[in-house]
């Protein structure tokens, strides 16, 4: 990841442009998922949503959500906001 | 090897419960009632005479060649026409017959040239084995009077009767002087095909074949090829044999075009192809064939296929050849360094869906064991993984759930998103047979497809819905279906969770969802939604055949479990003649997804996370493998985009050209450091590639496909790889270049393997596939021979999943820039890409993709027909010709993606399914108006066809 960090930095502003867009978009992912279970009940949709997620995002792709949103979850949709917590981090990480 | 000649019994084989019991020439024999004397005969060995027969027709009864004698009977029946009854004592030959066959065949030689030496059907001609079966040894009334034969009659002057040869069409030419007008073409034409091209024009003395009133390229006709494998004469002919002779050997394969998996029988001489004839034995196509299978195979030995390996360090650099072993060990030693520099995880591979089980098979487990990490996808990704979601989640099992012959017994057919006719025409073939026969038909489709009207058919309902508001179409039928009280309860009460159900039902009751509400979105009339919800639920068997108008979407999954849930709510899954089917777009997406190309699953569909599958891998592999999901192909290029993403092994798919957005993916691949092509052509991701493993045809291939309705078929090969070596073999090497060791000795090993790992292949086996001729998963201790029927008694999951299905607008919306919506598609003679079909005559029908565009569209924008026009969306821009249709609806532009120059993904978005990630491909917001240029992207790629493909050594092709 170091090295992965580097040469992007070598981009500068560029490189920051492409990971704000890349989170823009796994939010984006994140937010359709949600909108097909917030006609459950809180109580199926939280997990349901959580579980979508653990299931076909990589855990790279997990972490970089959970960095960018634990800091501040008001910017989730409030369905995701509520099952951000039960998002798993990657093995390992 | 000999060339395989299935039985011809002249009629249908009737399928009844009643037998019947008669003599054929003192032999008894007990036949399905229904079954004609002529068949019966067959079934004992004995051939009648017959030429207006075969049995993949209706008996017709002209020829007059195949009469009877039986007792108690005035006169000479036709055998082919006359139903065998119990007790009946038939002759077939006496003296009486042999004379009346003698004088028919002899009217009929006396019309006929006698050119036999020098004839294309010479050695495969009925009329010829007719005249030898019959003993005609003379023709009493010569061949100088009015006849159909000779340019010029004796007097120099020219015969009105005379007919010039029709060679319009590419593939097979029409020589009216050699026809016998039996009549089996145009019924071929209009049973087996279901087209109505062809005709018999005039009466009597003058009756000819006819395409209509002009030649059979302008006609019609789709060039199925019914026609000529009907056809006993030379009449119509393969241009192919009339240029090289009758095949010598054959053997059975399947076609590597779309989800149907026709069998086909590959005639040979030598090596190399005469023809390919649909296979009557082959369960999927039962004898018939489309113009791609039956014609367009001749890309096997096009000029521009890449044979070498060749690798470069730059994409700007020249390819330069080199040896196998240097091609690998380069590729091995790329990633290695990439892995090292960037992580693990910084490479992956991307499965075909054209590839057989086996080749899949192995690249994914080269991922998983020699990458060590799970970053494999396939094209199934754009196209049907919703599918496998939307299935999985509501019925338990990622796949269809009928064979295709249980259309047959369907009585309402509901088509959404899927245009057969082009797409499936093997299929599409069986469901217009069907119709005909008095099944209702209801068309969900923005566009007005050749289903909702073409001869004899006719959709008792299209519902011409809006692109991108299917999922608010279906939630109406539901309402509709719930509302109305057409539950089928006991079905539901017995096979599903009734709590899902009554969430289901609360929530599809609201008004909200009502017909008249999802109007507003749909632009479907109301009443025709609920006439066509009555229908569905109470006309009997109701079938779902679906395809990528449902899955390429934001909402592809929902759509699909709102199909499962219309489907469980009416009774409709789990006999003959019901269920919901994809109809898959490559020849083996079903198949590519079943070998564990997902990034999440393994073979089987079982998730990478569950230990003790994984531990069954790890243990038979003897590598520890990752619990942890690897990324999809968008995740691959976003991540590429980012920086994280450094390395990407291709088998035999052409992303560049077939994913949305080109501009995000060749960004994407631009940004790879090692991008490693296996294909047969130079194609347009090649562009980007820095090592090229040269692939292998089907043609050139042993393996197995499986089709749509899960039915895995053989692939054998007729000619030796063009490259030297097996692409599986080619994966081993790669894969044993990175430290992995991988041993298989033929595909049927790989097989083996396959079977001894997942539950629902555990049955499968060359020897089963070699004595059943083809088998549907799950095969298995329980299913001995397969699975044609799914869900019977129970769901695979248990009990039947209803899911609430909310309809959510896409975020691709029209507005002032962009006011219209663009919808893509194919077309019935090019196939994807267009790879393969590019390089054949083909382009005789579709040269170029054209915008499809409603008259009222075209007009506000002083569109004429013809016209070059700029297509632009918030993605990119193109230019193309446009095509004024009235299959259009206003406000919705269409258009093919199959040919490359065009680029008609510089235009679609990013934008996917919410479940799967598969691309919304089906929506896009556009602006069309009149140009005079190409796009910026085009002169562009234009410009990349040449410098990015560059070959040491070689001067430059002209581009494609």
């Amino acid at each position: 990841m170091t090295e992965a960090a580097l040469t992007t930095a070598d981009a500068g502003s560029a490189g920051d442009d492409r990971k704000a867009e890349h989170l823009a978009k796994l939010a984006r992912m994140a937010g359709q998922i949600a909108d097909f279970f917030k006609a459950y009940p809180d109580a199926e949709a939280v997990p349901a949503v959580a579980d979508h997620i653990n299931q076909f995002w990589t855990g790279g792709m997990r972490d970089a959500f959970i960095d960018a949103y634990s800091a501040r979850p008001e910017d989730l949709p409030p369905l995701l906001r509520r099952a951000l917590p039960l998002i798993r981090p990657a093995r390992g990480s | 090897m000999a060339l395989i000649k299935e039985i011809d019994y002249g009629t249908p084989i009737r399928l009844s419960e009643k037998t019947v019991t008669l003599s054929i020439d003192g032999q008894s024999v007990t036949v399905p009632a229904g079954t004609s004397v002529m068949a019966a005969a067959m079934s004992l060995g004995t051939k009648i005479p017959k030429l207006c027969a075969t049995d993949s027709l209706e008996p017709f009864g002209s020829c007059r060649l195949c009469l009877v004698e039986i007792e108690g009977r005035r006169g000479t029946p036709a055998s082919c026409t006359t139903p065998a009854e119990d007790g009946m004592v038939v002759r077939t030959q006496s003296e009486n017959l042999s004379g009346l066959r003698k004088g028919v065949m002899e009217l009929y030689i006396s019309d006929h040239p006698l050119d036999c030496l020098t004839c294309s059907a010479n050695g495969d001609c009925e009329l010829q084995d007719m005249a030898g079966a019959v003993g005609l040894r003379e023709v009493r009334y010569g061949y100088e009077g009015e006849n159909h034969v000779f340019a010029k009659t004796a007097d120099g002057l020219a015969n009105e009767n005379w007919l010039a040869k029709d060679t319009s069409n590419p593939y097979f030419t029409y020589d009216p002087s050699k026809c016998i007008v039996c009549n089996r073409c145009v019924r071929a034409c209009e049973e087996v095909q279901g087209t109505f091209a062809l005709t018999i024009a005039g009466r009597g003395f003058d009756s000819r074949v006819a395409a209509g009133p002009t030649d059979f390229l302008g006609s019609e006709c789709v060039s199925c090829g019914a026609c000529v494998q009907a056809c006993p004469t030379a009449t119509l002919m393969e241009n192919k044999v009339i240029e090289h002779g009758q095949p010598e050997h054959s053997k059975v394969t399947t076609c590597a075009y779309c989800g149907v998996g026709c069998s086909f029988k590959a005639e040979m001489q030598g090596d190399r192809v005469i023809r390919m004839v649909p296979y009557k034995d082959g369960k999927a196509n039962e004898g018939h064939s489309c113009v791609k299978g039956r014609f367009a195979w001749g890309y096997a030995n096009h000029r521009d296929r890449m044979t070498k390996p060749m690798i470069r360090a730059r994409i700007t650099d020249p390819w330069r050849e080199v040896s196998w072993e240097e091609a690998i060990s380069h590729a091995a030693s790329e990633f290695k360094r990439i892995q090292a520099r960037y992580g693990r995880e910084s490479v992956g591979a991307i499965t075909s869906s054209r590839c057989t089980n086996e080749e899949v098979f192995l690249v994914q487990k080269l991922v998983r064991a020699a990458f060590r990490n799970n970053n494999v996808d396939t094209c199934a990704r754009v196209c049907h993984s919703p599918t496998g979601y939307g299935l999985k989640t509501t019925l338990g099992t990622s796949a269809g759930t009928q064979d295709f012959k249980s259309v047959a017994k369907a009585d309402v057919i509901l088509i959404i998103g899927a245009n057969p006719t082009d797409g499936h025409p093997v299929f599409a073939s069986r469901m217009k047979k069907r119709i005909r026969e008095g099944a209702r038909l209801i068309v969900a489709d923005p566009r007005r497809i050749d289903m909702v009207k073409s001869p004899h058919i006719k959709a008792d309902y299209h519902l011409p819905l809006r692109p991108g508001t299917n999922v608010a179409l279906l939630n109406a039928l539901g309402h509709v279906v719930v509302t109305e009280g057409l539950i089928d309860e006991s079905y539901v009460r017995e096979r599903c969770d009734l709590d899902a159900f009554e969430q289901w039902a609360r929530f599809v009751a609201r008004e909200e969802n009502s017909p008249e509400a999802s109007e507003q979105y749909t632009g479907v009339p109301a009443a025709d939604v609920r006439a066509a919800a009555r229908l569905y639920a109470t006309g009997g068997n109701g079938a779902i055949y679906y395809g990528l108008g449902v899955t390429e979407h934001s909402q592809g999954s929902t759509t699909v479990m709102a199909m499962a849930n219309l489907a469980m709510a009416t009774g409709n899954i789990g006999r003959d003649g019901v269920g919901i089917n994809p109809l898959r777009g490559q020849n083996n997406v079903q198949g590519s997804c079943d070998m564990g190309s997902f990034p999440h699953e393994f073979s089987g569909y079982r998730h990478v996370a569950d230990d003790s599958t994984r531990q069954v891998f790890e243990m038979m592999w003897g590598v520890p493998l990752d619990p942890e999901q690897g990324l999809r192909i968008t995740n691959m290029l976003d991540e590429a985009v980012d920086g994280t993403f450094k390395g990407l092994y291709v088998q035999g798919e052409d992303i560049a050209q077939s994913d949305p957005n080109t501009k995000h993916v060749t960004a994407g691949l631009a940004a790879m450091e090692c991008v490693v092509i296996q294909d047969i052509f130079l194609n347009e991701t090649a562009k980007y590639a820095h090592v090229f493993l040269p692939g292998a045809s089907f043609l050139e291939k042993d393996g197995t496909f499986t089709n749509a309705e899960r039915r895995i078929n053989r692939v054998r090969q007729v000619m030796a790889p063009l490259s030297g070596k097996d692409e599986w073999q080619v994966t081993i090497e790669l894969a044993r270049a990175l430290g992995y060791e991988m041993s298989y000795a033929h595909p049927g090993e790989i097989m083996d393997e396959i079977a001894r790992l997942t539950p629902s292949f555990a049955g499968v086996s060359y020897d089963k596939l070699e004595k059943l001729g083809s088998v549907q998963w799950p095969c298995n201790e329980k299913a001995p021979t397969g699975t044609p029927l799914m869900h019977v008694d129970r769901f695979v999951r248990g009990k039947g999943q209803f899911m609430i299905t909310e309809f959510i607008a896409t975020d691709e919306r029209t507005g002032p820039r962009f006011p219209l919506l663009l919808t893509t598609g194919r077309i019935l003679s090019q196939y994807n890409v267009g790879a393969q079909t590019r390089r054949t005559e083909n382009g005789a029908w579709h040269d170029e993709d054209v915008l499809e565009i409603h008259p009222f569209d075209a007009e506000s924008r002083g569109i004429r027909d013809g016209d070059l026009v700029s297509l632009a969306s918030r993605s990119g821009d193109i230019a193309l010709r446009a095509e004024i249709s009235e299959r259009m609806q206003p406000g919705v532009v269409y258009t093919t993606f199959h040919h490359a120059k065009t680029g008609a993904n510089v235009i679609t978005t990013d934008y996917s399914d919410w479940a799967t990630n598969c691309p919304e491909y089906k929506v896009t917001a556009v602006e069309v108006r009149r140009t005079n240029h190409y796009s910026q992207w085009q002169e562009k790629n234009f410009e990349e066809d040449v410098t990015l493909r560059r070959i040491a050594e070689r001067l430059p092709d002209a581009a494609e």
